[in-house]
C-alpha cells in the first residue's frame, strides 16, 4: 500500500479534510502541564492553542500520559487535535485543515505574502524547535536533572530509563538530520540570536508580522518564545533567555499577544 | 584560496549539493585568487565531507558548506540577501532535502549508481568508505521523518510524504522564480546558489528511477534557469562529462534514430558466450587438477613415478609389520 500511496494518500487526505464537521468540539490532547511537558511539546501546544484562539475556536484540552503516541502516523507528535472523526498532529495539518476549509487567518493575503509566512514558519520551526530540542536532550544538566525525571515521571522503574533511552536516540536522530548534533550551545544560541534579528526586521513596529491582524507565524512565534520565557532552566543554558530578552520589540509582542488572548485564564 | 570539491559529470562542475552550492556561490560572489581543486579524498576533511577551504595566508581550513560560506561573508564576499533569504533556506532545506537525498541514496535503484558516482572520485582505499557516509546520512533522514531504514523491504520506504512535499517545494521554486533570470525578485542572492544546486542535480543526473527530474522537466523556467546558469557562469573547461557517459549519450541519440539494440550484435554475444565457456572450462579444469581428481604426468616420466610410488608403498607396508 505504501509504495502507490503518493497520489492515493493525497486524494485520501483531501477526502478526509472533505469530511470533517468544523461545528464539532475540538479536543486537543497533551502531556500533563506540571510533571510532564518538555520544553519543545509544550511550544507546539502552545502555538496550537494560541492558534485557535486566533480563530476564535473554543477547545477542551486534555491532559493524558500517553498523548504522544495518539498521533496519527509513526512519529511521535504533540498535540493531537481531535476534531470529530479528525485526528492530527502538531502544526502544519491543523493549519491545512483550516486552509482547506478557507477558514484560515491569511485568506486574504496575496501570494507574495503567502511566500513569506509560508518561509518564515519554517525558518521558525526549525531553528527554535531544535534549539530547544538541543537544551532538553544535549545539555547534560538540564538532561539529568529536568528531562529525564520530567519523562520519565509517568512510568513505572524499568520502563522510565527505557521511555528515556527511546525518546533521546528519536531526538538525537532528529537533530543530527538538521545538523543540530555536533554543534556548541553557543553556535545553537547564536542561530537563535540570528532569527530573532530576522523577526524583528520583519515585525518592525507593526503590532503582528503581517500588519494588523494575527496570523499563524505569529501564533507559532509567541508559542515558542513564551514557553522559554516561563519555563524554569538551569543557569547553564539561560544565555538562551536572555538572548532572546535582548529584543524588547519581540518579548513586548509576546507580552501583546498574551494580554490579548490569554489574559483572562492568567487572571 | 584552495577549495577541494568533487569533480562533475553531466556537464556539471562538480556532483555534490554542497560543492555546486559553495562553487555557485563563489561565482556568484565573483570571488577571485581561489584554486578549485578535485581530485582529492575527503579524508583531510574534518567531517568526512567534501567540500572543504583552506586559507593558504594562515593554513585554516573550513569544511563543510555552513562555515564555508560564513568565512566568505567575513571576508568581504557578500551577496545583498534581503532578510528572505535564510527563511527560503530553511523552507527549502525541510521540503525539498530528504526526498532529494531518498532519491540519490536510498532508492535501491538509484543506490548503485550515484554510490559509483562518489566512488570513482576517491582515491584508491578510500573509495569504499567515504561514498557510504552519504548513504548514513540518508539513513538517518528517513529514521527521522519517516522512521524507516533503508535495509526495510521497500514496501516499507514510507515515502509518500516527502514526495509531496519535495514536489509542492519544486512548484513553489517554479511560481516564486517565473520569468526571472534569479530567484529572489531578479537579484542574485545567497538562495540561487541553492536551488541551482538542487535543481542541477535533479536535472543533470542519470539515474534509473528519477521521480523528482520528470517532475522538475515539466516546469520548463527550470530546466531554462539551470541551462542559463550554467552558461553564465561556468567555462566548459570547468564542467565535466566523462567518455563512458558521452558514450551512453551517444547511443540513446542513435538508438532514437536506428532503433539498434543496446546489448550489442549477434555476433558479440556469440563472442560473449564462447569466451564465459572457456573461462568456465578452464576454472574447471584446473580446480579438478588441484583436487588430485586427475593429474598430468608427461609420458617419459612415467617409469620413474611408478618406480618411487612402489618404493614408498613397500616401505610403508614394512613399517606396518613391524
Amino acid at each position: 500500500m505504501s509504495k502507490n500511496s503518493t497520489i492515493s494518500q493525497l486524494y485520501l487526505n483531501i477526502n478526509e479534510l472533505e469530511r470533517v464537521e468544523m461545528g464539532e468540539k475540538i479536543i486537543i490532547y497533551q502531556p500533563y502541564d506540571e510533571v510532564q511537558i518538555l520544553l519543545a511539546e509544550n511550544a507546539s501546544c502552545l502555538a496550537v492553542k494560541t492558534y485557535l484562539k486566533m480563530l476564535g475556536r473554543d477547545f477542551v484540552v486534555k491532559s493524558c500520559t500517553n498523548a504522544e503516541f495518539m498521533a496519527p502516523g509513526k512519529r511521535t507528535k504533540l498535540p493531537v487535535v481531535q476534531i470529530g472523526a479528525f485526528l492530527a498532529a502538531e502544526f502544519d495539518p491543523i493549519i491545512n485543515l483550516f486552509e482547506h476549509k478557507k477558514m484560515s487567518l491569511t485568506e486574504n493575503f496575496n501570494a507574495d505574502d503567502k511566500d513569506d509566512l509560508v518561509t518564515y514558519l519554517s525558518l521558525v520551526d526549525m531553528i527554535l524547535t531544535n534549539a530547544e530540542l538541543y537544551i532538553t536532550w544535549c545539555d547534560n544538566t538540564v538532561l539529568n536533572e529536568i528531562t529525564k525525571k520530567r519523562n520519565g515521571s509517568v512510568y513505572p522503574f524499568p520502563l522510565n530509563y527505557i521511555q528515556n533511552f527511546r525518546k533521546r536516540s528519536a531526538v538525537l536522530k532528529q537533530l543530527s538530520f538538521y545538523d543540530y548534533k555536533n554543534l556548541t550551545f553557543e553556535e545553537v544560541v547564536d542561530k537563535v540570536d540570528k532569527l530573532c534579528s530576522t523577526l524583528v526586521l520583519k515585525l518592525g513596529d507593526k503590532d503582528y508580522f503581517f500588519g494588523e491582524n494575527p496570523t499563524e507565524l505569529d501564533a507559532m512565534v509567541f508559542g515558542h518564545f513564551f514557553c522559554i520565557f516561563t519555563m524554569e532552566l538551569p543557569t547553564s543554558v539561560s544565555l538562551l533567555k536572555e538572548t532572546i530578552n535582548k529584543y524588547t520589540q519581540l518579548t513586548q509582542f509576546c507580552g501583546r499577544i498574551e494580554k490579548k488572548y490569554f489574559g483572562k485564564i492568567k487572571n | 584560496m584552495e577549495l577541494f570539491v568533487y569533480k562533475g559529470e553531466f556537464k556539471l562542475p562538480s556532483i555534490d549539493l554542497d560543492c555546486l552550492r559553495v562553487l555557485m556561490y563563489i561565482k556568484l560572489t565573483d570571488v577571485k585568487n581561489i584554486k578549485i581543486r578535485q581530485n582529492f579524498s575527503p579524508l583531510r576533511s574534518d567531517n568526512g565531507f567534501l567540500p572543504y577551504l583552506i586559507d593558504t595566508t594562515d593554513n585554516k581550513k573550513y569544511c563543510g558548506y555552513e562555515k564555508i560560506i560564513n568565512y566568505l561573508k567575513s571576508s568581504g564576499y557578500v551577496l545583498d540577501g534581503s532578510e528572505k533569504n535564510e527563511a527560503c533556506l530553511s523552507y527549502i532545506r525541510q521540503n525539498l532535502y530528504p526526498y532529494f537525498m531518498y532519491q540519490l541514496f536510498g532508492s535501491p535503484q538509484n543506490i548503485d549508481d550515484s554510490r559509483a558516482l562518489y566512488a570513482t572520485r576517491t582515491p584508491f582505499p578510500f573509495n569504499f568508505y567515504y561514498p557510504s557516509k552519504y548513504i548514513k546520512k540518508t539513513e538517518e533522514v528517513c529514521q527521522a521523518l519517516a522512521n524507516f531504514s533503508l535495509e526495510d523491504p521497500i514496501d516499507h520506504h514510507d515515502t509518500a510524504e516527502m514526495e509531496v512535499k519535495a514536489k509542492k517545494c519544486l512548484n513553489w521554486v517554479s511560481e516564486k522564480l517565473g520569468t526571472n533570470e534569479f530567484f529572489l525578485n531578479g537579484t542574485q542572492s545567497e538562495v540561487d546558489a541553492t536551488v541551482y544546486a538542487y535543481l542541477a542535480i535533479i536535472l543533470k543526473f542519470q539515474l534509473p528511477n528519477n521521480q523528482l527530474q520528470a517532475h522538475a522537466k515539466q516546469c520548463e523556467n527550470l530546466v531554462r534557469y539551470v541551462n542559463n546558469l550554467t552558461k553564465k557562469f561556468f567555462d566548459e573547461s570547468e564542467c565535466f562529462e566523462s567518455e563512458k557517459v558521452k558514450e551512453q549519450n551517444q547511443k540513446k541519440e542513435q538508438k532514437v534514430f536506428t532503433g539498434q539494440e543496446e546489448d550489442g550484435s549477434p555476433a558479440e554475444i556469440r563472442k560473449r558466450y564462447i569466451v564465459s565457456g572457456l573461462f568456465a572450462t578452464t576454472a574447471m579444469l584446473v580446480y579438478g587438477y588441484l583436487h588430485g581428481i586427475f593429474s598430468i604426468t608427461l609420458a617419459e616420466k612415467l617409469n620413474e613415478n611408478r618406480t618411487t610410488y612402489s618404493d614408498y608403498d613397500r616401505e610403508y607396508v614394512g613399517d606396518d609389520d613391524d
